[in-house]
């Protein structure tokens, strides 16, 4: 198990208020959004935030670099060890 | 006046408190007279799906509980009427903001006045016109007159959702009624069963919150008067 995997998904779950979802749950490279989880784009905003607040990255809203950061746990968190701050 | 006074009929209802969990305990309630109970909690909200229902705090929950229960067909429309709306809710992104600078998306984009009823849509897939109302203590009475209104536009069915919770422990010493977690559903359809009629009045303000003077009339078949904000509202059955 990668401990920064599982660290984001308890990021995912305590900032997007995931009811009866454990970690275990959620499949490191499955689709976050969309099919995979069921995310939407509030969720998408709100774990950009947190993952602004937590790791002092910068994202840009628009740009298709963050859509494949976001694309599942995996590629968010070989993002997130590139360009973390804190 | 009471020629233009509008008229409907009541043909369903659903209300949710946690100590009054169901419909004979509401009608006991409405008979009894008295206040609402103080009360905590919330509903299970068990129909919603689990995504959207993560979005709904307590406020959103009752309501939601109480306009699954009535369960609107295609041809309703929905009147939102809350004084306060997401109020705990609200002062959390206001504190955030203090605090840290920055608001939580999420939190920002449920507490929209009309944010409840539109969740319910979406969770229904059922693409419903949505008005959201507050106006101070007359809340109630304003969401009326706003069905009403609609109904005499056209609409079949007018689904009118009050809710409110009690304010948060900051905002307590503003408080001007009755505090009780409370949130109920009518579904109105043209009707002569009951007329509402209002007209200025500056005599002093009645003690009980008017979605509790509404729905006990609703319930009872028995009218009754309210007065605030310089206006007196009376709710009559027409038999």
């Amino acid at each position: 198990m990668n401990p920064l995997h599982d660290e984001i998904k308890q990021l995912i779950i305590h900032s997007l208020n995931l009811e009866d979802i454990a970690p275990a749950d959620i499949d490191s490279h499955a689709a976050l959004f969309g099919d995979g989880l069921g995310l939407d784009s509030i969720d998408a905003l709100e774990l950009g935030v947190a993952l602004q607040k937590r790791y002092g990255l910068t994202l840009s809203a628009e740009s298709e670099e963050t859509r494949k950061h976001f694309a599942s746990v995996a590629a968010l968190a070989d993002f997130v060890e590139a360009n973390r701050t804190k | 006046m009471s020629t233009a006074s509008p008229s409907f009929t009541l043909t369903g209802w659903s209300a949710w408190h946690p100590a009054l969990p169901d419909a004979d305990a509401w009608l006991d309630w409405a008979a009894r007279g008295g206040p609402l109970p103080a009360g905590d909690g919330a509903p299970p909200l068990a129909q919603m799906p689990p995504l959207l229902r993560r979005r709904a705090h307590r406020s959103g929950r009752m309501a939601l509980q109480a306009m699954y229960d009535a369960a609107p067909g295609d041809d309703c429309a929905i009147v939102h009427a809350s004084r306060h709306g997401e109020v705990e809710r609200c002062l959390g992104l206001l504190q955030a903001l203090a605090a840290e600078g920055t608001v939580s998306p999420q939190q920002f984009g449920m507490a929209v006045h009309n944010a409840i009823p539109g969740l319910f849509t979406i969770a229904r897939r059922q693409p419903l016109p949505v008005s959201a109302i507050a106006a101070g203590r007359a809340t109630a009475w304003a969401g009326l007159v706003e069905a009403l209104a609609q109904l005499a536009d056209g609409a079949s069915r007018v689904l009118l959702v009050v809710a409110d919770e009690p304010l948060p422990p900051l905002y307590q010493p503003f408080a001007d009624e009755p505090q009780a977690p409370f949130a109920c559903a009518l579904t109105l359809a043209p009707g002569t069963q009951w007329r509402l009629d209002w007209q200025a009045d500056a005599a002093a303000a009645s003690a009980e919150t008017a979605a509790a003077t509404v729905l006990r009339a609703l319930l009872t078949g028995q009218g009754c008067r309210w007065r605030d904000q310089g206006r007196r509202w009376r709710l009559e059955p027409t038999a």
